[in-house]
């Protein structure tokens, strides 16, 4: 086992954590401002790459990059207009309706695009490796590195500089202050919703060119994503952007050290959180 | 007036349960939703097509087939469930279930109820010994053989070490297993650089890719298909994969998996295959020629597999006197039936359909939209197991 190697490992989770932070961080905002769980946070990530086929076939993969997500985070919207007359209701209301966009979302993605699966090719500047302290390591890794780097250093920014930043976290601490204070709180939620949805679909356009594109993937998707949000604690951007690096590096070096069985190290790592601190890793205990 | 329209509806009623019975039902057991729902369109149809030609040809003994389906959703759990609904249906026989990992659970309930069955998966020893009835067949290829296949052909092109990666399953467990007992057979010194053993729906590989690139091997042995096989793929192109080492495995020359990229498939890929769909070989071509018509797809492996199980069925059910489950299990023993890739019939003591398998490289060429499989090599009979070696092997086992 050489020092390379590990650096390879190590490159690898942090680029594998970082996309499935985008997915997480979404559906963390949603539940943390509007507390609900969106159950269709995996069917708007494989509509992103979905979208991300058809748009690099038109008009090329960076056109796909800025508009799949946007057109995911407008489905969004719609769907949190669907949404408004379950807020004050049980939350199991708002779950089967997420759930049932869902079915809708993965239904439509079937007659347009079929059940078959789909490959996006992946631009050719990002097509290539490049050397990194002496070991071959794919240039599209580092892209994903970067764009979900700067999202997560753009989302930190967003809530702590700008004025819809402190609206989110306003609505997080006391929705029902921020209404009296004459702020239009269901627009707020419907911008948060399209904020988290979108999220998803961006994850979904980077990955596209790196998995098989199936519209059948949306639980599997979302299962790991729960699995991160439970780790770093369900209502907590940080806490989720700690543990997406955690299980990408545990399943990185896992693969690496434990190959016959690494793919349950997160699951069992789940598990322990819920027994010794259910609240998460990195949340406060509320 | 009354009297009159219920006894039309009762003759209505008697005539279509006299119609009903003149049927053949056959169950499907199709995987129709999850991840390798994908690839139905591979699988399905080449039943249907099978099924249609018999019923235009006036069906067997005047009596129309008719195909019932359920969606086992690729769940071992849910596959009981589902041919017990077949069975109320009133099947004579099963087809499936496609995935191996629902062998198991296919052959055992085959046992239990007395009804054929004929599983479209892989054999692995989890159904040929394990989990074997008389009234359990399998139509896909034995993983034993594959194995054998890859191993001797890595042993030709001087492989001297290996990394395996492959989901959990009986299938993979004996690509691995007999994968490894073959090579330290031909070539001792070859050396086993372990294994990465991942869930079925595993979408993630690049860690892996990573971890099996560390360890340097000739030759990859991946036992992943479909849309596992395609993710892993285009994964491992990031990494040259293709071009720092040899990978070999199944059903990876079948444009389930290739026809998803094009021209863009990677150049090399050593793949056991039993659908060369590219060949001259007139009976293949018109089969692909039909097959092509009827889905705009060309056939894969799978498709192959499909059409040897609802051939044999056909098959069977002729020969039989009557559609009993016994007098079909006697038939399948017995019949040998002409099929796209040549004759087939199911080995008596495992009920393994025996055909060619072949070994071969994946490279583009002008004449197909993707990459087909070139350098063709056939293997027979023999490197199937033989009883003997199954008899030693659950001899080992216990």
């Amino acid at each position: 086992m050489q020092m390379t190697d590990l650096v390879r490992q190590l490159l690898i989770g942090i680029s594998s954590g970082m996309v499935t932070f985008l997915m997480a961080a979404g559906v963390s905002l949603v539940i943390s401002g509007m507390n609900i769980i969106n159950f269709g946070q995996g069917a708007f990530f494989i509509l992103g790459a979905f979208l991300c086929y058809t748009i690099v076939h038109i008009i090329g993969f960076w056109w796909a990059l800025l508009l799949g997500p946007l057109a995911v985070a407008i489905l969004g919207g719609l769907t949190e207009l669907l949404l408004r007359p379950l807020y004050g209701k049980s939350m199991l209301y708002q779950l089967l309706l997420t759930m049932g966009v869902a079915f809708v979302i993965t239904d439509g993605m079937s007659l347009i695009w079929g059940f078959g699966l789909r490959v996006v090719i992946v631009p050719h500047l990002l097509s290539s490796s490049i050397t990194i302290v002496g070991i071959d390591f794919p240039v599209y890794y580092l892209f994903i590195i970067v764009i979900s780097g700067l999202v997560a250093l753009g989302l930190r920014l967003m809530f702590s500089r700008t004025k819809l930043g402190m609206l989110f976290r306003a609505i997080i601490s006391d929705r029902e202050m921020v209404g009296n204070l004459g702020t239009n709180v269901q627009l707020l939620y419907t911008v948060m919703f399209m904020f988290g949805v979108g999220l998803s679909g961006l994850a979904g356009v980077l990955m596209a060119p790196i998995v098989g594109i199936s519209v059948q993937q949306s639980m599997t998707i979302l299962f790991s994503v729960m699995t991160v949000l439970i780790i770093g604690g369900i209502a907590s951007m940080s806490g989720a952007f700690l543990a997406a690096l955690v299980v990408g590096l545990v399943n990185a070096f896992g693969s690496m050290f434990l190959p016959w069985f690494y793919s349950l190290l997160p699951a069992v790592l789940m598990i322990v959180v819920l027994l010794v601190r259910p609240q998460g890793l990195f949340a406060r205990e509320s | 007036m009354r009297k009159t329209v219920t006894l039309a509806l009762v003759l209505l009623l008697f005539a279509g349960a006299v119609f009903g019975q003149g049927k053949i039902k056959i169950g499907g057991l199709f995987v129709m939703s999850g991840g390798f729902a994908a690839v139905l369109n591979y699988q399905l149809p080449a039943v249907q097509m099978v099924i249609d030609d018999v019923n235009k040809a006036g069906g067997i003994g005047g009596r129309q087939i008719e195909l019932v389906l359920r969606d086992d959703q690729g769940d071992p759990s849910i596959v009981p469930q589902k041919m017990n609904e077949l069975k109320a249906e009133g099947v004579s026989m099963i087809l499936g279930p496609f995935l191996d990992t629902c062998g198991p659970a296919a052959a055992q309930w085959a046992g239990a109820n007395k009804i054929p069955v004929i599983m479209t998966c892989s054999m692995s020893t989890k159904v040929s010994i394990d989990n074997f009835t008389k009234y359990s067949f399998t139509s896909g290829p034995s993983a034993w053989a594959m194995a054998r296949v890859i191993a001797r052909a890595a042993v030709q092109q001087g492989v001297n070490s290996a990394y395996y990666i492959g989901p959990e399953g009986g299938v993979p467990t004996d690509m691995y297993n007999f994968f490894w007992a073959e090579m330290k057979k031909l070539k001792p010194s070859a050396v086993n650089l372990g294994a990465s053993r991942t869930t079925q729906a595993e979408t993630d590989f690049s860690n892996i890719i990573s971890a099996a690139l560390s360890k340097k091997p000739d030759l990859i042995v991946e036992t992943h298909a479909g849309p596992t096989w395609v993710a892993f793929a285009q994964q491992a192109q990031r990494f040259n994969l293709f071009q720092k080492t040899k990978i070999g495995g199944l059903y990876l020359l079948g444009p389930d998996n290739t026809e998803p990229f094009g021209k863009d498939y990677p150049m090399g890929v050593q793949a056991v295959t039993w659908c060369p769909f590219y060949s001259a070989d007139p009976k293949i071509k018109s089969f692909t020629a039909s097959y092509l018509a009827k889905t705009k797809l060309y056939p894969a492996d799978i498709t192959m597999t499909w059409d040897l199980a609802a051939l044999a069925a056909i098959a069977a059910l002729k020969q039989a006197s009557n559609p009993t489950p016994d007098a079909i299990v006697k038939a399948l023993e017995a019949v040998n039936f002409d099929s796209p890739i040549g004759s087939v019939h199911f080995r008596t003591f495992d009920h393994q359909a025996v055909f060619p398998l072949y070994y071969g490289t994946s490279m583009n060429s002008n004449d197909w939209p993707f990459a087909i499989g070139t350098n063709l090599v056939k293997y027979g009979e023999e490197v199937f197991p033989t009883q003997a070696e199954m008899n030693s092997f659950k001899a080992g086992q216990q």
